[in-house]
């Protein structure tokens, strides 16, 4: 299963990423990230520690959390906002930080951190509205490609127009469906 | 010091921490910019709604943004506060800083926070003047700059920095890309092994095991 979550908030690719994911086969859960009921991140350290992978606070990241550990992979659709996820976007991806190895890994020279349990190919869809230039939309894939870097994880980045044609939605589910 | 601070009226720069720690090393850098700068601190946090943050941001010269990375950029409230600004563009051509620090010492690691500053500041009439990148952060804890494993290079960068912002300046990335001294590959794994025998120890000092599986759902 491929976990959805959404900042639907003026745009309407989420919407049609689910259904060409499920005309397709490919199994998803979708979530609201504009509606759901998401605390910021307290930054207490706690899930890497004394509750170690778990999350103190108590809110609908609890579902969220079991879709994502349970799937093959999950993807973020989100307006691009200063080149960046959307607020609510941004808020939940902050608490995914829960699923993090505390653990260090070398890669490339560097120091990254990792998932734990399986990894998880992590995809982001960027939705660019009016006014979202080139180099917003460099700075979204720019911010992206350090996720997946400091995630060990796979993934892609997308970058869709608000009215894209729906090839480009069913290349998504495409990268999806094979991970 | 003193002359920037004479320079700067105290309430024209309004520094904005933007962590959830009150204590953090986010904090310990506004202080240290509010020592020479002057002006007042708001906990980002703490403010009921964005309305009363946003009038005090309009009234200022000089706004100064100081927080963790998380994820490669600033966490979630500060995007909701640059959203909510957004609403109330144009802006009146307010000096904006940025400063963010997270526990790689990579500053590509941090490096996204500062480009989304920059890119609201041109997108809604701010004048972006530059920020301040530190890797290595998170280890200090709150405690002073001086602490910082890179010190002698990092100390007197930040100082130039708050100068910058005292002056009304713009502040060049070199300033923080000098200051920090990278693990090479070698170390990486040196300091891999290390990090990850403490990251053990502290585990199991609270009943966990470390390479157990999540508590969440079936893996």
């Amino acid at each position: 299963m491929i976990t959805i979550i959404s900042d639907d908030q003026g745009q309407d690719i989420g919407r049609r990423l689910h259904e060409a994911a499920r005309a397709a086969g490919v199994p998803c859960a979708y979530f609201h990230a504009d509606t759901m009921n998401v605390k910021p991140c307290l930054g207490c350290g706690s899930c890497g520690g004394k509750t170690f992978g778990r999350c103190v606070q108590r809110d609908d990241m609890e579902e969220l959390l079991q879709s994502m550990v349970g799937g093959r992979g999950y993807v973020i659709v989100s307006p691009i906002r200063f080149g960046s996820f959307s607020a609510a976007a941004k808020r939940v991806q902050d608490r995914t930080c829960v699923l993090g190895d505390p653990h260090y890994r070398v890669r490339q020279g560097e120091l990254v951190k990792g998932s734990r349990g399986d990894s998880r190919p992590f995809f982001a869809v960027g939705v660019a509205g009016p006014g979202c230039d080139a180099q917003e939309q460099e700075a979204f894939r720019r911010l992206h490609a350090e996720n997946l870097r400091i995630m060990d994880s796979a993934g892609r980045t997308f970058v869709l127009e608000e009215n894209c044609p729906q090839a480009q939605v069913d290349a998504v589910v495409e990268a999806m469906r094979h991970g | 010091m003193d002359e920037h601070r004479m320079n700067a009226p105290a309430d024209s720069t309004l520094l904005i921490c933007a962590s959830p720690r009150a204590r953090g090393t986010s904090m310990m850098l506004l202080r240290r910019v509010q020592a020479v700068t002057g002006g007042q601190i708001v906990f980002l946090y703490r403010e009921k709604g964005t309305h009363a943050l946003l009038e005090r941001m309009a009234r200022a010269d000089t706004i100064v943004i100081s927080g963790p990375c998380y994820i490669n950029t600033y966490p979630a409230p500060v995007l909701a506060l640059l959203e909510a600004a957004a609403l109330q563009a144009p802006w009146a051509g307010q000096r904006l800083y940025g400063i963010i620090n997270g526990g790689m010492p990579y500053l590509h690691t941090h490096r996204q926070g500062l480009e989304s500053l920059q890119l609201f500041a041109r997108a809604c009439g701010l004048r972006w003047m530059g920020g301040f990148v530190l890797g290595g952060g998170a280890m200090l804890d709150g405690q002073p700059l001086e602490k910082h494993l890179s010190a002698r290079r990092v100390v007197p960068a930040f100082a130039a920095f708050a100068g910058h912002i005292a002056a009304g300046r713009p502040a060049p990335d070199s300033l923080y890309k000098q200051a920090q001294r990278l693990p090479g590959g070698v170390m990486a794994r040196v300091f891999s092994a290390f990090l990850n025998r403490m990251v053990d120890k502290g585990l199991r000092r609270h009943g966990h095991d470390p390479y157990g599986p999540l508590p969440y759902g079936h893996q």
